[in-house]
């Protein structure tokens, strides 16, 4: 080996990094004192670092090229997928030109023409435009000596529970990172459904999701949340990414388009949101405030982009302020929408709590003077609305009247929507009474609260009225097959053999008709049906003017349903073609216009309602119905029960001394089945109406003729137990109550006794 | 931002065309990488501000050499943990040399760029091992499991290979060009 190799090694390690210390001063020596070396070191270093750069730069000029590269794919792609949904929305305007905007304006022929029957009907009754009953998931019951009382229970559609389910269940941190939203779809489900498992919690039925026309599918979607969010949140978070919105239906998640008019104009606007939604959001986002930024507005921009809502900084800006809970943003509308939606989607979450607080007040009654309450100055007598200042002038007068026994009650807290539990519970020697309080459906911004009050009475079921043991209920359970009664009406005919052979019928039965969100099952037509002549509604030949009109009137809402099925279709589709096809969208307003035309439709339901009203009125005598059900009752239901679900009424409440109707109606597909039971008090069997009676129910029979109610005997006199006063004892109390306000029920009353329920109430978080 | 002056521009042209120079220069002296990149972000620096002082008869390269010593060398006093393998008399040396041997700034750059295009791809494999993937000779000869020995000499005699392809086209450059006085006009 020459010398110029040796100091070549020599520098070869020097730059390379692993010459030791000796080498290194043994280099230094030989540079100090041999110009040749330098010279040469000179040479090597030069070359070291040519060679260093050349291959820096290659490396880097490889990565941008990749970049560009997959810049250039991906564009291409976009392209494809462009020119894809351009295809498909011409395939989908053509169609509606050439099928839906003729079916549509057939079928507005067809309404006018029932609208024009039903004009030229000679015994027509006056038309009533009445709006379809709300479902509300209340159902009454009577008692015999007094008015209805009314108990709530919640039953959500089968929409609401999902919305519910996926706002009340937080998944833990999420990563998903999928080229095409249906992936990330899949992805979120399949986290959500193991997270689920994981703790041994049911899940909603998620996996029916559906891409709508318009929707791009295959956008790709990145979502990295650092904390436990809703899987609402998450699912907003990623339609987000795909310009789309998720809608929920009976059947699980629609994601549409979220179509913006001018998407990309700036605007400022202010969102309330609260501080704890705020921080939710945040800390999904890894991002986090201290307290010492409090009473500063906080930069939302980060956390938004977590949530795949980009802000170009430089005229773009989301500020969120804790004073005044509330986020400004100035943005482009798309990103404002956006903004929206996922503050909707988070705010679902943290519900307004209410807080109830109860006082309880035993007044005793004066034998001989009645009353003490009444020589009191400013108690109203019943339920009343107390302001602050009458509420504090009550109790000061009550406290100091003897006798009177305050008693404060635990306070509950609920959300809107749900049944709060808070009771006062009078008890004696040989009854008990309850009065609940419920809460309705609360809006969020609401300046007040809307209360549903209710007295529930219950007998004693710890003894009869001779003071025996309570004996067993004999139970005649009745199953009936399924029938097809999608738009029909529907009935359960039961056949009472008595004792000495005489048979009668009872009919149970409703209006069941096939909605979004399940089957609405409306009792508004039974009077009709058990207490005038109804002829079945679809009939062969020898139709009556009335049932060729409704016959029409349901024609046109299968039709109707069907089309505007297709129409929301079609405009999705067009909706994506906005800018391509501004001549399909007027088309499209004026064919809106069309359906919107077709609710004339509506006076034949009001005409329906009302001639169940009148009959109701007319033909009702509650004195007829001595097995103690007064079936006016089912007039006032109107629920909606998902499919396979079941929906249960009994009538009585159960006990010892009264015989009660247990009726379950299960909903399958487009198939109801009706099964249930009649429990008949062994020891007090009602009547003639004896323990070996024959019930016979039959779902697929249509009523014919009026019923005949025989006289079925004595009942246990139930008031002998508790006696009401009067009808005020059992008024349905609904309330609107205000900020301090006060409630005041009178929520039992004794012999000896009256009891008042004071109930305050305030929105909470 | 207010567009450059003409002076600005001035020492920017010159600045980058010796920038890589430069850095070979300040690269022999310091190793470690992210020190060479503080050091060399102070000298830049202090060229900047004492532009004015630069004699334009000179070269900019072997004047921007000078400055980069006196600052290594005052780094140095200032920071004995600065990584910095030779004493002053031999970085004194170093710049002697790298005087003695300046070269048209880019060429040989330009030069390296085309002679490894001539070399024999299993060549250039170990190369980018050296330089692109930043593998020291011993990862090297683990990677392409040869021995150590036998890898240091591969890379001796590569580099040797493209030195004397470098000389060749400077040269000829130089032949078929003339050189360029390296007198910058001011």
């Amino acid at each position: 080996m020459n010398a110029h190799t040796d100091i070549d090694s020599l520098i070869a390690r020097y730059f390379e990094g692993s010459a030791g210390k000796s080498e290194s001063a043994k280099l230094a020596d030989l540079l100090t004192n041999d110009p040749e070396v330098a010279a040469r070191f000179a040479v090597v270093s030069r070359t070291e670092h040519a060679l260093a750069h050349h291959f820096e730069s290659e490396a880097a000029a490889a990565v941008a090229r990749r970049e560009l590269a997959e810049t250039i794919a991906e564009s291409e792609r976009r392209e494809e997928r462009i020119a894809a949904k351009a295809t498909k929305g011409e395939t989908v305007a053509a169609h509606y030109r050439k099928v839906i905007q003729p079916v549509l304006r057939a079928a507005a022929a067809l309404a006018l023409l029932a609208l024009a029957t039903y004009a030229l009907w000679p015994d027509a009754p006056s038309p009533t435009i009445t709006e379809t009953p709300a479902a509300t998931p209340t159902e009454r019951k009577n008692i015999p000596s007094g008015e209805p009382v009314r108990l709530t229970h919640n039953a959500l559609s089968k929409r609401d529970r999902l919305k519910q389910e996926l706002a009340s269940f937080h998944l833990p941190q999420i990563e998903i990172q999928s080229d095409s939203l249906t992936g990330a779809m899949d992805l979120l489900i399949t986290h959500y459904e193991s997270v689920a498992a994981e703790h041994g919690e049911n899940v909603a039925s998620l996996s029916q999701f559906h891409v709508a026309p318009g929707v791009d599918a295959a956008a790709p979607i990145h979502l990295s949340l650092r904390a436990s969010v809703p899987v609402s949140t998450a699912l907003t978070a990623l339609t987000i990414q795909a310009d789309a919105r998720p809608r929920f239906t009976g059947e699980g998640v629609i994601l549409e388009p979220h179509v913006v008019t001018n998407p990309d104009e700036i605007i400022s606007r202010q969102f309330a949101m609260s501080e704890s939604t705020f921080r939710q959001l945040s800390q999904a986002a890894s991002t986090e405030w201290s307290e010492a930024e409090e009473g500063i507005s906080w930069d939302a921009s980060q956390v938004l982009q977590t949530f795949g809502i980009h802000l170009d900084t430089d005229h773009e800006q989301a500020r969120f302020d804790p004073s005044q809970q509330k986020l400004a943003v100035t943005s482009t509308r798309r990103n404002a929408a956006s903004i929206d939606a996922l503050r909707r989607a988070a705010d679902a979450t943290s519900q307004t709590q209410i807080h109830l607080t109860t006082k309880l007040v035993q007044i005793p009654l004066d034998q001989e003077n009645g009353d003490i309450t009444q020589h009191l100055p400013t108690l109203v007598q019943t339920e009343s609305l107390l302001s602050d200042p009458e509420y504090q002038a009550i109790m000061r007068s009550l406290s100091q009247t003897s006798g009177v026994d305050i008693m404060t009650m635990p306070a509950a807290v609920g959300r809107g929507g749900e049944e709060i539990s808070v009771s006062a519970e009078e008890s004696t020697d040989d009854s008990r009474s309850i009065a609940g309080v419920s809460l309705e459906s609360i809006s969020q911004n609401a300046e007040k609260l809307a209360l549903n009050a209710s007295r529930v009475f219950v007998y004693p079921t710890e003894s009869d009225e001779n003071g025996n043991a309570p004996t067993p209920t004999r139970t005649y359970e009745f199953s009936v097959p399924a029938a097809d009664t999608e738009g029909k009406q529907i009935s359960v005919i039961t056949r009472f053999t008595e004792a000495d052979g005489e048979t009668s019928e009872v009919i149970l039965g409703g209006l069941a008709r096939f909605e979004d969100d399940g089957l609405e099952i409306s009792g508004e037509d039974l009077p009709t049906m058990h207490l005038i002549t109804v002829e079945p509604l679809i009939q062969g030949e020898g139709e009556t003017p009335e049932n060729q009109t409704q016959q029409l009137y349901w024609n046109l809402e299968a039709d109707r349903a069907s089309l505007e099925k297709q129409l929301s279709q079609g405009q999705a589709s067009l909706q994506a073609l906005e800018k391509k096809n501004t001549t399909a969208e007027q088309e499209l307003a004026d064919e809106l216009k069309f359906t919107w035309q077709m609710d004339g439709a509506q006076m034949l339901r009001g005409y329906n309602h009302q001639t169940c009203t009148q009959c109701h009125n007319d033909d009702v005598d509650a004195g007829d119905f001595k097995l103690g059900v007064d079936f006016g009752w089912i007039k006032e239901q109107a629920d909606v029960c998902p499919f396979s679900q079941t929906s249960q009424f009994t009538w009585p409440e159960p006990s010892f001394t009264t015989p009660s109707i247990n009726v379950r109606t299960t909903f399958e597909g487009h198939r109801i089945r009706v099964e249930g039971e009649v429990r008949i008090p062994k020891a007090h069997p009602p009547g003639n109406l004896n323990a070996g009676s024959q019930w016979n129910f039959d779902a697929t029979q249509a009523p014919t003729n009026q019923i005949q109610f025989p006289q079925l005997g004595k009942l246990p006199q139930l008031g002998s137990l508790f006696q009401p006063t009067d009808n005020r004892d059992s008024v349905i109390f609904d309330a609107v109550l205000a900020q301090g306000e006060v409630l005041m029920l009178e929520a039992a009353r004794t012999e000896n006794t009256r009891t008042l329920l004071f109930l305050s109430a305030k929105k909470t978080r | 931002m207010s567009a450059p002056t003409p002076n600005h521009a001035h020492f920017l042209r010159l600045f980058l065309q010796n920038e890589s120079d430069l850095r070979a220069y300040v690269g022999a002296l310091v190793r470690e990488p992210a020190a060479r990149e503080d050091v060399f972000q102070e000298i830049s620096l202090t060229l900047w501000e004492s532009f004015e002082k630069y004699d334009t008869q000179r070269s900019f390269g072997a004047w921007a050499r000078g400055v980069a010593t006196n600052k290594i060398l005052q780094m140095r006093r200032a920071n004995s943990r600065l990584p910095i393998a030779f004493p002053p008399e031999a970085i004194e040396r170093v710049l002697e040399a790298f005087d003695a041997t300046e070269e048209e700034p880019g060429s040989r750059e330009e030069a390296l760029r085309d002679c490894l295009g001539t070399m024999p791809e299993k060549s250039q494999s170990i190369l980018k091992l050296r330089y692109e993937d930043k593998l020291s000779c011993k990862q090297v000869a683990k990677r392409l499991r040869r021995s150590l020995d036998s890898v240091y000499q591969h890379l001796s005699r590569l580099r040797s290979q493209l030195e004397d392809c470098i000389e060749r086209r400077l040269s000829a450059d130089d032949l078929s060009t003339p050189a360029r006085p390296h007198i910058p006009t001011k």
